[in-house]
């Protein structure tokens, strides 16, 4: 059996993880660009070192008539979407700072049934504290169009 | 899977430069190649206007028609508020004007070029790339691309109509 690190984030109200080496930087309060007729789970993007990353709203898939929410930090993450590829990156809209946890294989769960939008977004799921935590496919997420997750 | 993340090379259309087409809040970029003059709207003959569009713009002994756009780039047939500036575009389809509430020109050096991130690449976005301009947005575009997209929002003329007056 083996441990992992991850950090747990909370997209106002809806938590799950990525793995510790995905997060890469934090900003508070970033600037958000809108990217006129995008999806509006990613409607914005960020200026990041001279480059453009797209922002993904996880709790705007998960809840697409939800209410526009004020997210205040800025995550920062890389993915592969192979190996040895040149990594790329994005960014997920916060609540509040993520949290650095220790897991293992043992507390593997299931998906959440009450919100099915986390099937084609997560890879797997751990439980923390009794609670299921979806782990983001970031390289999905981030490399393919999606209308709205009513259209998964 | 695109890189996404780092700055493209200018097509040979931008070379030369673009022009910045502000609709409220949207910007576009087109190039300046496809530009045929910038007029007022208030120039703008709203009488019989063409199917769709809002009026005709005089330009070379020729009338050719002219829409309107909101922000999320639907073709309307009213003349929205704060568009005091007509831009005549020429596309593969002929030539149309279009309402702006800003129209000004670029060199290709104060634009770097990045591409839309494959997350929000849907299949008919009319343009393919963006660009920071200080701190604003603009989408890279082309007369075409815009004219294709404006079809898609109900806009349905097959052909572009231009007249002698």
């Amino acid at each position: 059996m083996s441990d992992s690190t991850a950090w747990i984030m909370d997209f106002d109200g809806a938590v799950a993880a990525v793995g510790e080496r995905e997060l890469l930087h934090l900003l508070p309060q970033p600037e958000l660009l809108e990217v006129p007729l995008a999806p509006r789970h990613c409607a914005h993007v960020i200026a990041w070192q001279d480059t453009l990353l797209p922002v993904w709203d996880v709790r705007a898939w998960l809840v697409p008539d939800s209410g526009k929410t004020t997210p205040s930090i800025a995550a920062i993450v890389g993915y592969q979407a192979r190996r040895r590829q040149t990594p790329n990156f994005g960014t997920l809209m916060l609540t509040e700072p993520p949290s650095r946890v220790v897991i293992s294989d043992a507390q593997f769960c299931e998906l959440p049934e009450d919100q099915p939008g986390w099937r084609s977004i997560a890879i797997s799921c751990f439980d923390f504290n009794g609670k299921p935590v979806p782990i983001l496919d970031l390289p999905s997420m981030f490399s393919q169009f999606r209308k709205g997750s009513q259209a998964v | 899977m695109t890189s996404g993340n780092h700055p493209v090379r200018h097509s040979a259309s931008g070379r030369t430069g673009y022009a910045l087409l502000r609709f409220d809040r949207t910007r576009l970029l087109v190039p300046q190649a496809e530009v045929r003059v910038i007029e007022l709207t208030m120039d703008l003959e709203r009488i019989a206007p063409p199917p769709e569009g809002v009026g005709w713009i005089r330009f070379l002994q020729q009338r050719y028609p002219v829409y309107c756009v909101t922000p999320d780039l639907a073709h309307v047939t009213t003349v929205l508020d704060d568009r005091p500036v007509c831009t005549l575009l020429e596309a593969s389809a002929g030539i149309f004007g279009i309402l702006c509430s800003e129209a000004k020109l670029l060199k290709a050096e104060e634009v770097v070029l990045h591409d839309i991130p494959p997350a929000m690449a849907a299949p008919h976005l009319p343009f393919r790339h963006l660009a920071v301009l200080a701190t604003d947005l603009a989408c890279v575009s082309s007369a075409s691309r815009l004219l294709s997209h404006l079809r898609t929002t109900g806009l349905r003329t097959e052909k572009l109509l231009s007249e002698a007056p």
